[in-house]
């Protein structure tokens, strides 16, 4: 009587050779008409997952608006609202502080710093659902948005920049993106950013340095904009360091309208 | 539809969903489609084309799809 046994060749049959090398050509062919063609087809990707967002969005809308969900629609909006309401006056409370010590610097330098003007662009896509960290402003080339540009909540904290800009929509990298690093002032302390996502960031500075709960980072990066406030510290007895993590104080999934400055840097 | 909720979950939903639509699709099939799902999530979120970012989210379905292959053959025996 025969052992039984699983027959498995040794090498991938030629099918499924034939099928990866089909697949792996065309991936290569697909990107190298991206590349080739400047991005066309990322922009049409973009463009078209932009609208769907926005058609997704509306569809929710109309949804909860008909009145089949009401009571519980009418308390979740009411908690959002009173959400969107503390996060404001977190923003704010954060923002005076940070404003306040840039007046201080400002007087004993005796010199007056611009503002820049900009443009309002809405948010057409989710900030969770890419991997990289970014998401899609309804703003581009031809509103005046160039590669580069600094995008800030609407209470002035830096979020992002501009990594790629279409004809009427751009693609903006989070500063504090998973993996990216920003070099930052907390009061007077030097620290250096890692973005962990959703707007988190971790830092780490020496167990002397003077830093509380609320303190707001400072990006010596980007215009010394506010990037952060520290929303808790970790320190041991035994490390010379403490670590700090930060975040955005806004709502990034609540957040409708973003602001894209100028800037050289 | 595992293909289709992975599409939708690529544009509204966290990157877990479509990773999960690539490992449920490529368990049971060799799934092309999963492999484009990758492609369309970098095409849509890289932050400045191919030539400035790896692209993980095609290299990574890449390897899930074709990684499996061993196991689908040995499965679906």
């Amino acid at each position: 009587m025969g052992a039984q046994y699983t027959y498995r060749p040794r090498q991938g049959s030629s099918r499924a050779r034939r099928g990866f090398f089909a697949v792996t050509a065309l991936i290569i062919l697909i990107v190298a008409i991206d590349v080739l063609s400047g991005g066309i087809v990322r922009s049409g990707a973009q463009t078209l997952t932009g609208r769907v967002s926005q058609l997704g969005a509306a569809a929710t809308v109309s949804i909860g608006g008909s009145g089949y969900f009401s009571s519980r629609a009418k308390l979740t909006a009411e908690i959002d609202s009173l959400r969107e309401q503390l996060t404001l006056y977190r923003e704010r409370a954060a923002l005076y502080g940070a404003l306040v010590r840039e007046n201080e610097e400002l007087r004993l330098l005796a010199h007056l710093a611009e503002r820049s003007g900009g443009i309002t662009a809405p948010v057409i896509s989710s900030f969770r659902a890419s991997p990289y960290g970014t998401f899609h402003i309804g703003a581009g080339e031809s509103d005046g948005v160039r590669a580069g540009d600094l995008v800030l909540t609407a209470s002035g904290f830096a979020l992002g920049r501009v990594a790629e800009v279409n004809a009427h929509q751009s693609t903006i990298i989070t500063l504090l993106a998973s993996g990216e690093r920003v070099d930052a002032l907390i009061g007077e302390v030097p620290v250096v950013l890692e973005g962990r996502g959703g707007g988190n960031a971790i830092a780490n500075a020496p167990r002397a340095a003077r830093v509380v709960v609320g303190d707001v980072a400072v990006s010596t990066q980007y215009a010394n904009r506010p990037v952060g406030v520290v929303g808790r510290i970790e320190s041991e007895a035994a490390s010379a360091e403490q670590t700090l993590y930060l975040n955005l104080p806004s709502n990034l999934a609540s957040m409708r309208y973003v602001y894209v400055v100028a800037t050289s840097f | 539809m595992l293909g289709v909720a992975g599409f939708v979950g690529a544009i509204f939903f966290t990157p877990w969903v479509p990773l999960a639509a690539v490992i449920l699709l490529s368990l049971r099939f060799r799934a092309y489609e999963a492999i484009a799902l990758g492609l369309f999530m970098d095409l849509m979120w890289l932050p400045a084309g191919f030539m400035s970012s790896v692209p993980w989210c095609t290299l990574i379905a890449f390897v899930i799809v074709f990684a499996l292959e061993p196991l689908r053959v040995q499965l679906l025996r």
